[in-house]
């Protein structure tokens, strides 16, 4: 298979690539752009740890092809926190203890920063609904529903 | 691997030195290439043997830090004593003394050897064989955890779909040193728990596993239980503990399925002997009973 060029922003960066068309866009954040905080936890769409940001919208990358996401707007969990500064969810995290073995940490992050971009104040169901896709088998979820209602409104 | 081990070290040596655990950094990486043996982390017992451990490993720096101080203050070692993090001079009047968080500014340490702590603890010493005809050991084990858990539940007589309503924990897993990482285990435990009573399930067919995947074997949800969850600590402190803490990981799981077995038997007024219980059991067995219940 030939490589073909793309471009990817990603965290507001715009990445010139060449990438054959069976890479997938986790595959295309972890290995080709050293961003390893996406996590592949079964590589078939079904766990949510590579949740990414798609133009504001949360995907499962590993089943999104890179080629598909030339020109799209990528944000990783790594485009979270500003100058060094953690982002309010993160904070929150933290503070409630919901980051155990932080392998679902990076994709819940994810899922709760696209519902937040819909929908500043969800609801508890609309939290539980919106992290659905994002197995835990540490927290038993409480924690992360506490977090995101804390972080809820901020920035 | 997030179950809170490293934070539990730091506090411990930070208890024994004096000192703040901000002041406490612990290796980035933990490799077998560099770090001392252990059997494994298992039997819940890492607070256990490596606390203790990790105490020795101090009792052995502080012992260095009393021979340098008394070093440089050219006294006998026996009229040097560390008290909450401080290495005092027991002196008439008012005696020297060194902060163990500026420990650098002290000078003791300029050109000596490095301090290492070394400690090591293993239980092989206090385990008693059972005896082979009566099979009765006075120390079988290093300790028991104990712990016993409730669930309140509500069967839907229609559907045989199951919410479970609360689930009250109550453990002794000894002196608790962290009561934060100590509740997230038992919670998280917890659903994990109710995901064996009521949904997990490995289906096999002539010796292949059929739903290996995460679709097919359902692992919880956010969605599935947002019941309360009550955690009540019995601190049981174990003599031989470090500060008494015995262990948490594996035992808050133990009661969780039993538990929501017994509350859903007891609901649909059925005893209920395997896991998963699913929505189909259910209704075969209120079929069988024909039993009528109020909404």
């Amino acid at each position: 298979m030939e490589n073909r060029e793309i471009f990817l922003k990603v965290n507001g960066e715009i990445y010139r690539m060449s990438v054959p068309d069976n890479r997938t866009l986790l595959q295309a954040i972890r290995d080709d752009l050293g961003l390893t905080g996406t996590k592949e936890g079964c590589g078939v769409g079904e766990c949510g740890a590579c949740t990414v940001l798609v133009d504001g919208h949360p995907v499962n990358s590993c089943l999104a092809l890179a080629v598909e996401m030339d020109g799209r707007d990528i944000t990783t969990v790594e485009g979270l926190a500003k100058d060094g500064v953690l982002h309010p969810l993160q904070q929150a995290f933290m503070e409630e203890g919901a980051v155990q073995c932080g392998f679902c940490t990076p994709g819940m992050l994810m899922s709760a920063q696209g519902l937040l971009n819909k929908n500043p104040f969800p609801t508890e169901d609309e939290i539980r609904k919106a992290i659905e896709g994002n197995l835990c088998r540490c927290t038993g979820y409480d924690p992360i529903v506490r977090a995101v209602q804390k972080s809820s409104g901020k920035r | 691997m997030g179950q809170g081990s490293q934070t539990v070290a730091a506090q411990i040596v930070a208890e024994e030195l004096g000192i703040s655990i901000e002041k406490i950094s612990l290796p980035p990486v933990v490799d077998t290439t560099f770090t001392p043996f252990d059997k494994t982390t298992t039997s819940s017992r890492l607070t256990f043997q490596m606390g203790n451990a990790l105490i020795l490993a101090v009792k052995d720096i502080r012992a260095q830090l009393k021979k340098l101080a008394a070093k440089k203050w050219k006294v006998a070692e026996d009229v040097v004593e560390i008290r909450s993090g401080t290495i005092v001079e027991m002196a008439e009047g008012v005696g020297r003394s060194i902060d163990i968080e500026r420990i650098g500014e002290s000078g003791i340490l300029k050109e000596q050897p490095p301090i290492i702590g070394h400690g090591s603890f293993s239980t092989a010493d206090v385990y008693v064989e059972p005896n082979l005809e009566t099979r009765q050991s006075s120390r079988p084990t290093t300790f028991w955890i104990y712990g016993a858990q409730a669930a309140e539940v509500e069967v839907d007589p229609e559907t045989g779909t199951v919410e479970v309503l609360k689930v009250a924990a109550a453990h002794d897993c000894g002196k608790v040193l962290n009561i934060e990482t100590c509740r997230q285990q038992i919670e998280g435990a917890i659903v994990m728990g109710l995901g064996h009573a009521l949904r997990e399930e490995m289906i096999f067919d002539r010796g292949r596993t059929m739903n290996a995947n995460l679709i097919d074997y359902k692992v919880p949800t956010s969605m599935d239980f947002s019941s309360e969850k009550t955690t009540t600590f019995v601190e049981a402190v174990h003599r031989e503990g470090p500060y008494g803490a015995k262990g948490v990981g594996e035992t808050a799981l133990a009661p969780t399925a039993a538990a929501i077995g017994s509350a859903v038997s007891n609901a649909v007024g059925a005893q209920f002997k395997s896991i998963p219980i699913k929505p189909d059991q259910i209704l075969a067995m209120i079929e069988k009973g024909k039993i009528v219940h109020d909404v």
